[in-house]
């Protein structure tokens, strides 16, 4: 057991982050390791995999109904492997602010003691952009200090990768924030690797890994199993069993070098755009 | 929420943490105070409701709370207007004040209910506040409804600052012109505020209080108005009175009051001249109130050394000229909540007196005298003659200023008051 790392996973919406760390948790558990999954998501679905289902019941509606005097165990659920799992949740769609519904919950964990020696990982895995203060709160106040960005050959999760590392370089200037890399669930979007590279480069981080694209991911999803549970002898298990690996060894973090828009579109262009430019068949 | 307080039959409901209604308890003393003046027997506090939005409410919501304040708020006091006031906490979450308004307008035909829209953030001036109250009253109560026309009913608007003994005075010169106040807001009605449309005229005693609604007064209910200067000092008095009387056609008449009231008060405002002659002094107030002061010295021969106001615009600029006119030399500090300045420059311009707020320069040992209390008058022909008299009692009897200085230290070092006033203005804010 070494020092704590707590890691927060980010990327546009839709693109695979909870998947993606479901995953991956399962496969650093494999590697013997203790983790704690917190979901910073109202739609509270970023440990289903984990729990077998939406089991849980998130922080915030545990206080709305029973307010701030609670047990930990009332929000804290273990699932797969021993993985302690967590739902931050937030109000219902339309009011209020899940913003600083994430700063409650998190500060409830904390003086819960959720943080125990014996972890070896902490996981945030936050919706979509990093829209405001509330949902920058993982990576602020000496939280997460590791972050990996999810995302795909396709122009909008580029765009969105960008614009979260202009947040990160904000909290880099004051916190000991750092971006671990890009982490790649892919789309099979024409040279997808090229583009990540290229892309990841220019934020002056790397592309950690490349997850392939592969339908077993889906089936597990139904089963509400992580892959690695679901068909542990799968190529895709030993694909998420070396991104836990990935994330082990990995040494390398930087303050990020956001690009504007114009130089994001050029590098679209380079890798983006093949001759083929007329076959659309996905 | 402090343009309304002394309004009738009405509860307000602050949307907001509690914390925001602490300010209140200002407004609260002066209410007090003007219901005393006013003669009134049962001194009443205001009805005011805080929600209290905390932690949960921010998460979650407010509008819970801010429906049972209302529900509450009606059944304990029935009142004929509510006033829902929106918070920088209840606008960032964005709570739909006006849906839950409408919603429960419905439940409660009796009483009108009213949003209004004055979060904090929006303004970094207070006269906003008052411009989103005049909004929501024009749009909830008046809601362009075409009233009859009542001869010679002016519309007087006033801050909460203006002393009873001042809306008296006001109403006094009105009168002398056949013209009868409508008094707004303080210590008004909803019948009274029903009554704004049916004037002939507008008037204010404050140059930035109401201007815009008198405005809309104009486009949407062709009330005419005059917007001048604060009637403090024989010059502004002169020019407050003409700008109200030109709008009423009565010109001619107006001149003949002023030169009569000239001569009543003239042996009067000498025998002040007499004991404040050559004085320096150091002035400061909301930007309406320090220009007009600053005037009002000169009917005393008094020699102005510094002048501090909170904001700056062209209106300012021509008072500025006005005054480089009377005084040779004096130091224009503008301000706005830097008392650090201020107590350098009085300190190191040793004014014999010090008129205005005088939360600082009272404890530097210089004999001070409000005019921004809103419980003595200051205004008019009367005001003035009180007002003089008070600076020259208070400049005669420095022992309070003197005794005050020596126990109590600004939060200042000594070295500080040896510093150039100005020393944290940069360029281009660097």
């Amino acid at each position: 057991m070494g020092e704590l790392r707590q890691i927060a996973i980010y990327g546009k919406g839709g693109i695979g982050k909870s998947t993606t760390t479901q995953n991956l948790t399962a496969g650093l558990v494999e590697h013997g390791k203790k983790v704690m999954v917190v979901g910073c998501d109202p739609k509270a679905d970023s440990t289903r995999l984990l729990l077998g289902g939406l089991a849980q019941k998130t922080v915030l509606d545990t206080i709305r109904e029973e307010g701030e005097d609670i047990e930990l165990d009332r929000i804290l659920k273990e699932g797969y492997g021993g993985t302690r799992c967590v739902e931050s949740g937030g109000p219902e769609p339309g009011v209020g602010c899940a913003g600083r519904g994430i700063i409650t919950s998190i500060n409830m964990l904390e003086n819960l003691g959720a943080y125990t020696d014996d972890l070896d990982f902490v996981f945030y895995d936050v919706l979509g952009d990093v829209v405001c203060g509330g949902f920058a709160m993982p990576i602020r106040e000496g939280k997460a200090k590791e972050i990996y960005i999810v995302a795909s050959g396709e122009m909008m999760a580029l765009y969105a990768a960008n614009n979260i590392s202009k947040g990160i370089q904000r909290y880099a200037r004051t916190g000991g924030i750092r971006l671990g890399g890009i982490i790649c669930n892919s789309r099979n979007v024409d040279r997808e690797l090229d583009l990540l590279r290229a892309f990841a480069k220019e934020l002056g981080t790397k592309l950690l890994y490349f997850v392939p694209r592969d339908n077993v991911v889906q089936h597990a999803e139904i089963n509400k199993k992580t892959v690695i549970e679901y068909k542990p002898d799968s190529n895709q298990a030993q694909e998420y069993r070396n991104l836990a690996q990935a994330v082990i060894d990995n040494k390398d973090f930087v303050i990020p070098t956001p690009m504007t828009q114009e130089r994001l579109e050029e590098i679209l262009m380079e890798y983006g755009m093949m001759e083929l430019a007329d076959d659309y068949k996905i | 929420m402090a343009a309304l307080m002394s309004l009738e039959d009405s509860v307000f409901i602050s949307h907001s943490p509690q914390g925001c209604v602490g300010c209140a308890i200002m407004a609260v003393d002066m209410y007090r105070v003007g219901q005393a003046h006013r003669g009134i027997k049962n001194i009443k506090n205001p009805r005011l409701i805080v929600t209290n939005l905390d932690q949960k409410s921010v998460v979650f919501g407010g509008e819970k709370k801010l429906k049972e304040a209302v529900n509450k708020a009606v059944t304990r006091y029935n009142p004929k207007l509510c006033f829902v006031y929106a918070s920088c906490a209840s606008g960032i979450i964005g709570d739909d004040i006006d849906a839950i308004c409408g919603e429960l307008q419905k439940e409660y035909p009796d009483t009108l209910i009213i949003p209004i829209h004055c979060e904090g953030f929006k303004s970094k001036i207070c006269a906003s506040g008052f411009d989103a109250t005049f909004i929501a009253i024009n749009k909830y109560i008046l809601k362009n409804e075409k009233v009859e026309k009542e001869e010679g009913l002016v519309n007087l608007f006033a801050p909460t600052t203006v002393s009873y003994a001042d809306q008296k005075e006001m109403e006094r010169m009105l009168s002398l012109l056949g013209a009868k106040a409508n008094y707004i807001p303080f210590y008004s009605s909803l019948e009274k505020i029903k009554k704004i449309p049916a004037a002939v005229a507008s008037t204010s005693i404050c140059k930035v209080f109401a201007d815009e609604f008198m405005n809309t007064l104009w486009e949407d209910y062709g009330i005419p108005y005059s917007h001048t200067v604060m009637p403090i000092g024989i010059r502004n008095t002169d020019k407050w009175y003409r700008g109200i009387a030109k709008v009423l056609g009565k010109e001619k008449e107006v001149e003949e009051i002023i030169s009569r009231e000239h001569e009543r008060i003239e042996p009067l405002v000498k025998s002040i001249r007499n004991r404040l002659q050559g004085k320096r002094v150091f002035i400061c107030g909301g930007t309406g109130r320090s220009f007009a002061a600053a005037a009002l010295i000169d009917d005393f021969g008094m020699e102005l050394v510094g002048l501090e106001t909170p904001t700056y615009d062209a209106d300012a600029q021509i008072d500025i000229e006005y005054l480089n006119g009377i005084h040779k030399d004096f130091v224009v500090d503008i301000a706005n909540m830097q008392p650090f300045e201020q107590v350098n420059l009085v300190n190191r311009l040793k004014p014999d007196t010090f008129i205005g707020v005088p939360d600082w320069a009272a404890k530097l040992g210089v004999p001070t005298t409000h005019v921004l209390d809103g419980k003595r008058p200051t205004m008019g022909y009367d005001g003035l003659l009180f007002l003089g008299n008070k600076i020259a009692d208070q400049l005669e009897n420095p022992g309070f200023n003197k005794k005050l200085a020596k126990h109590v230290k600004l939060p200042y070092k000594d070295s500080w008051y040896n510093e150039n006033p100005f020393k944290y203005i940069t360029e281009g804010g660097k």
